[in-house]
């Protein structure tokens, strides 16, 4: 197979950028996308080309973490001999500033002898306002080739790919520029007047572009409206996850128990029939089940981030994040931390002040994560009933989700602001202003966002199933042996079990949820696999009954629920979390740390929570 | 009262809505790295900067500057000095 060539995607931030990597590379790219800012370099292939999709930068001056990724790894690639081009993305909408970018690239890619292609972005939008962009004469000031395209409405698109395989590759001589690369010293206020000038000569009237922009403005960011709009969307969210999801939850769950029944037929009876049905089945089955959900989760997250409203939720909210010691960027990487904490420390690279950047990693794992909502969404169904209140809008199910989720981030918050407040006036870590910028309003685009949920959703099912697999394997050997099915007490699992109990009880816990609890130390999803298996085991032929109604019937009291509930909201059962956290932090005292603080408080606040219980049950 | 406020220029911070201003320069505590994020963001001496609101619970204002809105935080805004205010 011969060498690829590689075309580096460079521009500003919501410039559209990623959709162009996309719509170009199709579905071909490797699964690295997590949900939250672009802060890595992704990379995809078409074509013989390999393109590579930058985090966006405004300037090679490069200022928070996400940037620095960025600009390190442009001026490496384009001294590279396979890079066969810059891709310089221009917002139609943001010309002057786009251009600043590109003026500033220019000069570093002719220095090493590397082509640069130039694509105005997003003109979709600024035709719906009547303007245009003199995209040739353009093209003839800066003496590159440009060309019109949307990345959204997939317009100009096979052009581009034409001119970027018509690029002719580069001469290993031409490649071995120097190969010193540190940022030439830029004079802002030059490169700042010619972008200014094409942007004035060529593109189109930013007035005109911004009044739309204004109007929902001043309406999402009022004082009376932003913040109840805000919550509304909060609300539903948290809703939508939980009713939106329940038809496919339930047909995935009546799907697998008859493949599960036929699967155990077709293998006749014995050891195996015995490990198809409880361990895969049961193991795997129950946390295949909370897919739904997750992909909701992405869904929303998704939508958000894509109409920009996600930039208005930081403005509004960063007073109120201030005074938790945390900025109004902290609250992308806190919403995403409800899908998963390892891409939202992950996105934490964009917060510009490294102080608030660690305190906004230290409250992520608080968030309920995905691998929360099968713990919380199998005790929910088992113990609160599923009445509903005007008109079906409001669940007591969902409310019980809302408490939970809010109990994450005020527990998040609270951790951060005594962190804060016991750390404040020492040096150390840098604290930086807040800057963000408002990007226009676009509409969501339907396809991309469900395309990539489903690529997401498939990512976190591929990492943790393979995790949970293995768990669930050993736990069934563990609890099948010596005896069979229909045995667990006398299992080794129950010897083991009976030697944790004397942790457990005082959480109204039996050592069979013990044991569930140990395992999902790994990744908390395991946990209901564990009990799937656990359950299957002990149940033996009889599967009539749910896993829910199980735990009823193992006498699993309300008050012990609500205990293992606060546990899980609060503990930090995550391997992957923490070595993120030490890769993030460079520091392996910080997840340590974090770890046992976290498990400690989990414990704590569980005991609390089943004598309150408990007491209120016998008052 | 009047006199001690004008002896301090003005920063973004004193702009409420619909007003305009000249950028001046940069409070002296400003650290360069931040000060050359604002001039590349627009924010550079001589400027022009609206300021588009301001956000409920004293929140960080919202300014226009070359084509594109920036939301500022107070503890930025404050650094940023600006010519005599006047409404667009």
């Amino acid at each position: 197979m011969s060498e690829l060539s590689d075309i580096l995607i460079l521009g500003n931030p919501n410039s559209g950028k990623s959709l162009l990597f996309n719509r170009l590379t199709g579905l071909k790219q490797k699964v690295a996308n997590f949900p939250g800012v672009t802060v890595e370099i992704h990379q995809g292939e078409a074509d013989g080309l390999r393109y590579s999709d930058f985090p966006g930068i405004y300037s090679l001056d490069a200022l928070t973490k996400d940037e620095q990724v960025a600009v390190a790894g442009f001026l490496k690639a384009v001294h590279d001999p396979r890079t066969r081009a810059v891709l310089c993305v221009l917002d139609a909408t943001r010309l002057e500033r786009s251009l600043y970018l590109l003026l500033q690239l220019l000069p570093v890619a002719r220095a090493a002898r590397c082509p640069v292609v130039a694509v105005v972005n997003v003109l979709d939008e600024i035709v719906s306002c009547g303007a245009c962009v003199d995209v040739p004469s353009l093209a003839r000031e800066l003496g590159v080739p440009v060309l019109g395209v949307s990345a959204k409405k997939g317009t100009g698109l096979a052009e581009l790919r034409r001119l970027l395989s018509e690029v002719p590759a580069r001469e290993a001589a031409d490649a071995r520029a120097p190969s010193v690369s540190a940022p030439l010293v830029a004079p802002v206020a030059a490169i700042k007047d010619e972008a200014k000038r094409l942007a004035k000569a060529f593109g189109p009237r930013a007035d005109v572009l911004l009044k739309s922009q204004n109007r929902i403005d001043a309406f999402l960011l009022s004082g009376f409206f932003g913040p109840l709009v805000f919550a509304t969307l909060m609300i539903f969210l948290f809703q939508a996850i939980f009713t939106w999801s329940s038809p496919f939850m339930d047909a995935i769950e009546g799907a697998l128990g008859w493949l599960g029944d036929r699967a155990a037929l077709a293998a006749g009876p014995g050891i195996f029939a015995d490990f198809l049905r409880d361990a895969v089945f049961g193991g795997m089955g129950s946390f295949l089940v909370f897919v739904p959900q997750i992909f909701v989760l992405f869904v929303i997250i998704g939508t958000l981030e894509d109409s920009g409203y996600l930039g208005r939720a930081a403005v509004l909210l960063h007073r109120p994040l201030s005074f938790f010691g945390l900025s109004g960027r902290s609250f992308v990487p806190l919403l995403s931390g409800h899908a998963c904490a390892i891409p939202a420390i992950m996105a934490t690279r964009s917060i510009e002040s490294p102080r608030k950047r660690l305190f906004t990693i230290l409250a992520t794992p608080f968030m309920s994560c995905s691998a929360r909502l099968p713990v919380y969404a199998l005790l929910i169904g088992g113990f609160v009933p599923a009445h509903t209140y005007l008109g079906g809008f409001v669940g007591l199910r969902g409310l019980a989700f809302f408490l939970l989720f809010a109990l994450g981030i005020v527990a998040g918050l609270l951790v951060s602001a005594v962190l804060d407040r016991a750390t404040r006036g020492r040096a150390g870590l840098d604290d930086a202003p807040f800057i963000v910028e408002l990007p226009p309003y676009r509409w969501p685009g339907l396809k991309p966002i469900l395309l990539n949920s489903l690529t997401r959703a498939g990512a976190f099912v591929k990492n943790a199933g393979g995790v949970i697999f293995a768990v669930t394997v050993v736990i069934w050997v563990l609890g099948y042996f010596p005896n069979g099915a229909g045995h667990l007490d006398t299992s080794w699992l129950g010897w083991l079990g009976r030697f944790i109990e004397p942790v457990m009880s005082p959480l109204g816990l039996d050592w069979k949820i013990g044991v569930a609890i140990l395992t999902s130390f790994l990744a908390r999803e395991v946990f209901v696999g564990t009990l799937g298996t656990l359950h299957g085991i002990e149940a033996a032929e009889d599967h009539a009954e749910s896993l829910a109604e199980s735990l009823h019937s193992g006498g699993l009291s309300l008050s012990a629920a609500a205990a293992l509930l606060v546990f899980y909201a609060l503990a930090m059962q995550c391997v992957s979390t923490l070595a993120v956290i030490r890769k993030e932090t460079g520091s392996v005292w910080i997840p340590v740390s974090l770890f046992v603080g976290m498990t400690l408080l989990a414990y704590t606040a569980a005991a609390v929570t089943f004598s309150v219980f408990q007491l209120l049950g016998t008052a | 009262m009047r006199i001690i406020l004008k002896m301090t220029s003005p920063t973004l911070q004193a702009l409420r809505p619909l007003q305009e201003a000249r950028v001046l320069g940069f409070a002296g505590e400003l650290r360069e790295d931040f000060r050359h994020r604002l001039r590349e963001l627009g924010f550079r001496e001589g400027a022009l900067v609206r300021c588009v609101r301001r956000t409920p619970f004293g929140g960080p204002g919202v300014f226009e500057v070359s084509g594109a809105i920036f939301s500022l935080g107070a503890e930025i805004a404050t650094q940023v000095q600006v010519s005599e205010v006047g409404s667009a």
